[in-house]
């Protein structure tokens, strides 16, 4: 097992500098069709060519791509530098470590909220499969699911509005707006603060998937008490409860944790247009802004941290895997 | 209109009688935030040291050049400057001495190369031109570039033991790798930047035996002051000062103690204490921030027009129309359309139609101007005539040729010029008789010849905007829609903002809607120059001139040497204003009318117009309009629970 969790992790190396360099181009064939950073200056008749080749050399924007990418890789590798932002004048390292903090303050407590209403929801609806039960909350869910986002959140917004809700968007009230956004500056009322600002963006961006995994769980859950160890498990007279929950849904959990190493990628890509309209200062949003015009050491360093995200989940959905069902084994 | 220069830091000034330099006389005693001085040496430094320094990237050098040479400023005495040109140039005293934001020497003098010499900050430049170009040194001269390397490293060992000898020992070989490095390279960027790293290298030298090791690297400047700086590295001479920016949330100011403008009564302003600028992403969300009291003024969109003036009066929110502001928006026809399809005839007639100038002004006539500022202002926009923008004293209506919406005279004007649908599919066809007309071709043989089967030749053409400027996309759309009505397809799909200027200003697009920003003063030489940069309708002008653009740009030329206003309009501009809009290279739209929703807790709002006072939004919250709070509405605010640490 700690042999195949070395493998995995040596394995994201190449994995990710792949990702790099894919995405380095793919922003590299943008600006050769679109223009690069300074391009924007061209739409400013009072800006000579000269004062914009000017700034593209101050940038290092007159060399090939391959030599910029070349130099941004040999700044992570010898200094953990992962280059500077064109639009910010900062290093991007810097940059990401203020945004990361409000990308996890959402996505941390929204995960919680899906995953712990979903499962529950999802037995229930097996258990209780074709009542009223089942079927209000599964309309419920997948009104959460169909309606876009960005909708939910407005129309969240202009209710909150109208009722005089004193936090109806960003992260903190003005008041409590300064000071670092990381966990040792905190005092009780920015905690409350944050509560009562969390709320509404969990409810959008979690509404969104919960129906999803609900179906998933009630599916698998279904298909597993069609199976004979169920039925023995019933025939040997044990309650109900021990069948569905020492039997079956042990069974049933491994496509969630499959599911779950997907899961925390899709909700910080997914939450982007929720984050504009409820205007949370996150990873999204500053990833977002970056890509037009391209400032290209921040997206590419952004992608790698989405893929790094990624990999990492599936890696702990791996691991859970093999510590929930002792039939799964890695050599 | 607020088009006069106002007295501030330069309580006068006095320009020559041979309009070649400027006297400006600073007022006594003001003080920068930081509480030092503000004097000449600080005009002196931000001229002289950071827009004029060729190791500085910035665009504020382009509105300081006249005839490529900058303006040189220089001290006359503690409080008086005097810049001189080479060649007489209005322009300057707005572009230059009005838009430059002057810079506190105690604070950036020590981030300056120029003014630091010091061998280590010498080492490094010389070191990052060769990481820039160390690709093609090595392919130049692979041994030169080994041998530079280790002097270059000699060079670092010999600054860090601050020895001067050691320093020449390293210099010398150095100097020989680059030699070798610039005879082995083709002429170039890269030989023009190792040449600087001789100069480079040769400072090194001198600063070391002069014992200056440190000194600071060209590139430092540019990266000080950012947003990591601590507020108190910052010293302005506005009304506020920074006390801290929450990364994409909220800048937050407070007052600045040695602000030198007082009010009518004396008090020194501003009247606010603090001024959060809070950072909302979704036009949506701000208007609510608005409406729920977070935020205590919104710039409405023309969509929201109706909801903010019917609810002002219950709301009590003080409405204020401002516009139209500094800038246009035109669409302009590519005269050069046959270069984006070189192999297609079509496209070498069509560049005929292009050129037509009865053909641009009959489209003039087909844009219902009206029903576009009843679409997208809510009746508000204002059809503009001409380049120069409506705010300014230069404009003038009166000079133009105005094109009122007339789509039977834009038919006829088609239908006169030969433009004629010959295969009854609904777009007019380039047909021989105006191609004959023109010039382009001697009958219907040749024509054909040439261009190809008149019924194919169709008055089609791409037409662009930027994607996501919603103004624009709706513009364009109308015009789809009123060109069709006279027989002329133009296809419109939006692109990319960066696509779309790079294809403008390289010639390659068929019609494109866009606007710039304008100022005071008309003066654009990089647009109305015939080898101008942005002379975007007709780049070909450069080798083969039209006469009327030669003679626009003579007169742009001759105009922007006369100081007094309404000498410059009578000899100059109207005839200007009057070429320009009868052979319109652009076809001018309307322009946009601003509206304002403020807090009425807000008092001495009625002059804030940060649009066609052509100031930035929040500049004209401290330095135009002078804002306070009466005690009602600090009653109602505390209410609201909004009294604590927020605003004052």
């Amino acid at each position: 097992m700690l042999s195949y969790i070395i493998r995995r992790v040596l394995l994201i190396i190449p994995t990710l500098f792949l990702v790099s360099l894919i995405s380095f181009v793919i922003i590299a064939l943008q600006e050769h069709y679109n223009g690069d950073f300074v391009t924007q200056l061209k739409g400013n008749p009072r800006v000579t060519p000269e004062t914009i080749e000017r700034y593209q050399k101050s940038l290092g924007l007159d060399q090939p791509w391959y030599m910029r990418y070349a130099k941004w890789l040999e700044g992570i590798i010898t200094r953990w530098d992962f280059g500077y932002s064109f639009e910010k004048r900062q290093p991007v390292g810097d940059l990401i470590m203020q945004y990361l903090p409000f990308t996890l303050l959402i996505t941390i407590p929204t995960a919680l909220f899906v995953w712990l209403l979903a499962i529950p929801i999802g037995i229930y609806s097996a258990t209780h499969q074709y009542s009223l039960g089942d079927h209000s909350l599964t309309l419920l869910g997948f009104i959460g699911l169909s309606l876009p986002t960005f909708f939910s959140a407005l129309v969240l917004l202009f209710l909150l509005t109208d009722l005089n809700y004193p936090a109806i968007s960003g992260i903190f009230s003005q008041q409590y707006i300064a000071g670092s956004p990381w966990p040792w500056n905190w005092s009780w009322g920015k905690f409350v603060d944050f509560l009562a600002h969390l709320w509404p963006a969990v409810l959008v961006i979690g509404g969104a998937s919960i129906a999803g995994l609900m179906r998933v769980m009630r599916g698998t859950l279904l298909d597993v008490f069609g199976s004979q160890y169920v039925q023995t498990a019933r025939a040997k007279g044990l309650a109900e409860r021990i069948v569905i929950y020492k039997h079956a849904v042990r069974n049933a959990i491994n496509p969630m944790i499959s599911i779950f190493g997907q899961f925390l990628p899709v909700l910080v890509s997914g939450s982007l247009i929720a984050a504009q309209v409820l205007n949370m200062p996150n990873l999204e949003i500053f990833y977002f802004q970056s890509l037009q015009p391209p400032d290209e050491y921040v997206v590419v360093t952004v992608l790698l941290f989405f893929a790094l995200f990624l990999l990492v989940g599936n890696l702990i959905a791996d691991i859970l895997l093999a510590w929930v069902d002792p039939r799964v084994r890695y050599d | 209109m607020n088009a006069e220069l106002i007295p501030g830091l330069a309580k006068s000034w006095v320009v020559s009688p041979d309009g070649f330099s400027v006297t400006l006389h600073l007022r006594h005693g003001i003080k920068w935030s930081d509480g030092e001085p503000f004097t000449a040496d600080d005009v002196v430094f931000t001229y002289m040291d950071v827009v004029g320094n060729d190791d500085i990237a910035n665009n504020l050098r382009d509105g300081c050049t006249v005839g490529d040479k900058f303006v040189q400023v220089e001290k006359v005495d503690d409080y008086a400057v005097k810049a001189s040109v080479t060649e007489p140039y209005r322009p300057l005293l707005r572009d230059c001495i009005q838009g430059v934001s002057l810079l506190p020497k105690h604070k950036l003098a020590k981030y300056v190369a120029k003014l630091n010499p010091g061998a280590g900050g010498n080492r490094d430049a010389v070191q990052s031109v060769v990481n820039n170009y160390r690709d093609d040194l090595q392919k130049a001269d692979a041994q030169a570039l080994v041998a530079l390397d280790a002097a270059i490293k000699q060079l670092a060992q010999a600054i860090e033991a601050k020895n001067a000898d050691q320093v020449k020992a390293a210099v010398d070989p150095l100097q020989q790798s680059l030699d070798q490095l610039i005879q082995a390279l083709a002429p170039g960027d890269a030989r023009d930047d190792l040449e600087k790293a001789k100069s480079y290298a040769d400072r090194a030298l001198q600063s070391a035996q002069a014992n200056q090791f440190a000194g600071v690297s060209p590139d430092t400047f540019n990266n000080t002051w950012n947003t990591n700086t601590p507020p108190e590295e910052f010293a302005g001479l506005g009304p506020y000062t920074l006390v801290s920016y929450q990364t994409g949330q909220q800048v937050l100011l407070k007052r600045n103690p040695y602000y030198w403008r007082v009010d009518a009564d004396g008090v020194q302003l501003p009247y606010f204490d603090e001024l959060a600028v809070v950072i909302v992403q979704n036009i949506d969300t701000q208007f609510l921030y608005f409406k729920s009291g977070q935020a205590d003024m919104y710039p409405a969109r023309p969509e929201d027009w109706a909801e903010v003036l019917g609810a002002a009066q219950e709301e009590s929110w003080r409405t204020i129309k401002d516009g139209p502001p500094y800038g246009n928006t035109f669409l302009v026809l590519n005269q050069d359309i046959a270069k984006v399809k070189p192999g297609d005839p079509t496209y070498q007639a069509l560049q005929y139609v292009m050129r037509a100038k009865e053909f641009r002004q009959a489209l003039a006539y087909s844009i219902n101007k009206q029903a576009m500022s009843d679409n997208i202002y809510r009746g508000l926009g204002t059809p503009q005539w001409a380049w120069i923008s409506i705010p300014s004293p230069f404009y003038d209506a009166e000079s133009a040729n105005q094109y009122p919406y007339d789509v039977s005279k834009a038919k006829q004007m088609l239908d006169d010029l030969g433009l004629t649908d010959t295969n009854a599919n609904g777009v007019r066809n380039i047909t021989d008789k105006f191609l004959i007309a023109q010039k382009a071709c001697n009958d219907s043989v040749d024509c054909a010849q040439k261009f190809g089967p008149q019924d194919q030749r169709e008055v089609s053409f791409p037409l662009a905007t930027n994607t996501g400027n919603t103004i624009r996309e709706a513009m364009s759309q109308q015009i789809e829609h009123d060109f069709k009505d006279i027989g002329i397809q133009a296809s419109y799909l939006p692109q990319d903002f960066n696509a779309l200027v790079t294809g403008l200003t390289g010639g390659q697009y068929g019609g494109v809607v866009i606007g710039f920003t304008g100022g005071v003063d008309p003066t654009g030489f990089n647009v109305w120059k015939v080898d101008g940069f942005y002379h975007f309708w007709r780049y070909s002008s450069k080798d083969n001139p039209p006469e009327w653009e030669l003679r626009a740009q003579q007169l742009q030329v001759d105009g922007s040497k006369v100081f007094d206003v309404q000498e410059a309009m009578d000899k100059y501009y109207k005839e200007f204003i009057q070429l320009d809009s009868e052979y319109l290279p652009v076809i001018y739209l309307i322009n946009q009318i601003f509206l304002y929703a403020v807090d009425q807790c807000l008092e001495n709002s009625q002059n804030f117009r940060p649009q066609s006072g052509n100031l930035p939004q929040w500049v004209a919250f401290g330095e135009r309009t002078w804002w306070q709070r009466t005690d009602d509405c600090k009653a109602k605010l505390e209410q609201k629970g909004r009294l604590g640490a927020g605003p004052k």
